[in-house]
């Protein structure tokens, strides 16, 4: 399934991960074209959050590798992947809550002068017009997304649409040529969603190619040009929804047929199950 | 009692410099440091025997170094060489630690450094600590007052202006940050720990500077003027005042250490001596479960908005931390 062609921008190859004894993933291969939006689906406990984990280096993989743009990313730091062009967003919205809105998302800007400390100190002059920039760049952003009344609101005082977007522009300041979006428009309202379900193409439209995990199938059906089904670990299968909500095996996963296995099998897979 | 007024200010101008170099630490960065006093005592060490020679003192005394450098000079040493034990105590214990073990363990270095200096008698001098150290400049008592006062201010001016730089740059936005959530941050390329050793070498450093001035005004050092229970006043003053806003951080010094620690002096006198120090304690304690309890942000608490060209919006402490409790 996976390819090594200048088509693929992340390459995900036998990645496997464990807590404890139990393998939340396992033996999981696929890649992400290229200017894309790939959805990744599965039923609960299917190892989607785990695979984000593993991608942004929150988690490094027990086994398998990830090759990002040709290179191989496996077990970096969760900084060392970010300065490789990856941004992402969490499943519950991290937000620095006292902060403003508006410094949540400058914080994210790659390369500040001004983080230096002598520079910091001693030569305002230095980074100066670049904070400026950035602000302005921040502001536009956020007005994008809605949140143009919110940029001075301390960000523990959105609510949870609000915070979402906000971490889009968040994750969007970091200029990524990834962005990896967990559940987007969980626990939002669908107007909201349909809100980020746009600016999601519009960004994919601009070259950022786009990993997301999400439940609704209205939603990903407006967003996603792909998508990459995960049951129990393993990817089930790939393709545009349409053609993949239709898949026996989909079907079987997301309606629970595939857990009736007989109680001494061991721990098999899902596809393992269905070809039973 | 003018020089009552002009001793005050001088110690509230040093304890000024200490609490805004504190604030940077726990303010800014949220690192809570219960060691901060060390390194007061270690700067004010180091500043006194680079300055005053071997003769000073009666008996000679066993401490280091003797040498007989000009003051301005000592006192950059000293917080030179506090900042330097900083750096070293941070890779130890900051670096890998966080909130409630990184106290833990720097209230442990408190005292294995007081115990340290107050029984190490080739490198410290033991208890009898130092004497004699030279005024910086030769004048009368009272004129000598004002000379430090004038100075301390000159140094606390510099320091509130330094943190007001940091607090407002690119580099304060990002310790804040790292205070709030390291996820993030690492999320987007920051690692945590280079940022964080540069502002607890920058607190270490203020707090080698104040230490310098404290010798200086008093001209002695002592184990027992260094106790690892100041660093809690000092805190406390930081928290009454306002963590992570320099200006909490200038009236907690004045308002909680000054203020109210010499309130208690004026009290009748019943009991031994004792009692002072003792209703200094109690009166500060109750204060900070009074401040912690109603108003957690501080007198001043930390605000960010007005710079950024909008009417200042104040975010009342209340809210700040049911938006805190609501975001965990």
């Amino acid at each position: 399934m996976s390819s090594d062609t200048s088509d693929d921008l992340l390459t995900i190859r036998d990645v496997g991960y464990a807590y404890g004894g139990v393998w939340a993933v396992k033996g999981c291969s696929f890649s992400v074209r290229r200017g894309e939006v790939t959805g990744l689906i599965g039923p609960n406990g299917a190892g989607k959050s785990t695979m984000i984990e593993m991608l942004s280096g929150t988690l490094s993989p027990r086994e398998g590798k990830i090759y990002f743009e040709g290179a191989d990313i496996t077990g970096l730091r969760p900084a060392q992947v970010s300065r490789k062009g990856i941004a992402r967003t969490f499943q519950t919205a991290r937000v620095l809550a006292t902060l403003p809105v508006i410094e949540n998302v400058i914080l994210a800007a790659q390369d500040q002068i001004g983080e230096n400390p002598l520079k910091a100190l001693f030569s305002r002059g230095s980074w100066r017009s670049q904070e400026e920039d950035l602000r302005k760049e921040a502001s536009s952003l956020l007005d994008w997304l809605g949140l143009g009344h919110h940029l001075l609101s301390p960000a523990g005082t959105l609510s949870g649409g609000q915070r979402r977007l906000m971490e889009i522009a968040r994750a969007l300041m970091a200029h990524p040529k990834l962005m990896l979006l967990d559940e987007p428009t969980a626990g939002v309202f669908p107007e909201t969603s349909q809100l980020i379900a746009s600016r999601i193409r519009e960004i994919a439209a601009q070259g950022v190619t786009v990993l997301l995990i999400a439940h609704n199938m209205g939603f990903l059906s407006t967003v996603a040009d792909d998508v990459v089904v995960m049951a129990e670990g393993r990817v089930l299968t790939r393709g545009p929804l349409e053609i993949v909500r239709e898949h026996a095996d989909v079907v079987s996963a997301y309606l629970g047929t595939a857990a009736v296995g007989s109680p001494d099998s061991g721990p098999t897979t899902a596809r393992e199950r269905a070809s039973e | 009692m003018v020089y009552y007024v002009t001793d005050l200010l001088l110690l509230g101008c040093i304890n000024s410099i200490m609490v805004v170099g504190l604030n940077l630490q726990y303010g800014y960065t949220g690192l809570l440091n219960f060691a901060y006093y060390t390194y007061v005592a270690i700067g004010a060490y180091v500043a006194a025997v680079t300055t005053m020679g071997r003769t000073a003192m009666l008996g000679g005394g066993t401490y280091i170094l003797g040498w007989t450098l000009p003051w301005y000079v000592g006192l950059l040493i000293g917080g030179v060489v506090a900042a330097i034990l900083g750096a070293v105590v941070f890779g130890f214990t900051v670096r890998r630690l966080r909130s409630d073990y990184l106290a833990i363990v720097t209230v442990s270095a408190a005292f294995i450094f007081w115990n340290i200096i107050n029984t190490y008698e080739p490198l410290f001098n033991g208890a009898t600590g130092l004497y004699n150290v030279p005024n910086i400049i030769s004048t009368s008592t009272a004129r000598y007052t004002l000379v430090m006062l004038a100075l301390s201010a000159g140094i606390l001016a510099v320091c509130v202006w330094a943190s007001r730089r940091i607090f407002r740059s690119p580099f304060g936005r990002l310790l804040r940050s790292m205070r709030e959530d390291e996820a993030v941050t690492s999320a987007f390329g920051r690692t945590s720990w280079q940022p964080q050793l540069w502002i607890f070498m920058i607190g270490c450093f203020i707090a080698g500077i104040a230490g310098g001035l404290f010798v200086f005004s008093i001209t002695a050092w002592s184990p027992y003027a260094f106790l690892p229970l100041e660093s809690f006043i000092l805190l406390a003053a930081l928290i009454v005042g306002g963590a992570g806003n320099y200006w909490g951080a200038l009236l907690g010094a004045f308002v909680l250490i000054e203020g109210l620690a010499e309130l208690s002096r004026f009290l009748p006198s019943f009991g031994g001596g004792a009692d002072v120090g003792a209703i200094r304690a109690i009166v500060i304690g109750v204060v900070l479960i009074l401040m912690l309890r109603y108003r957690r942000g501080g007198l001043i608490p930390e605000r960010w908005l007005h710079w950024y060209g909008q009417p200042t919006k104040q975010v009342l402490p209340k809210a700040r931390f049911a938006a805190v409790r609501r975001a965990r």
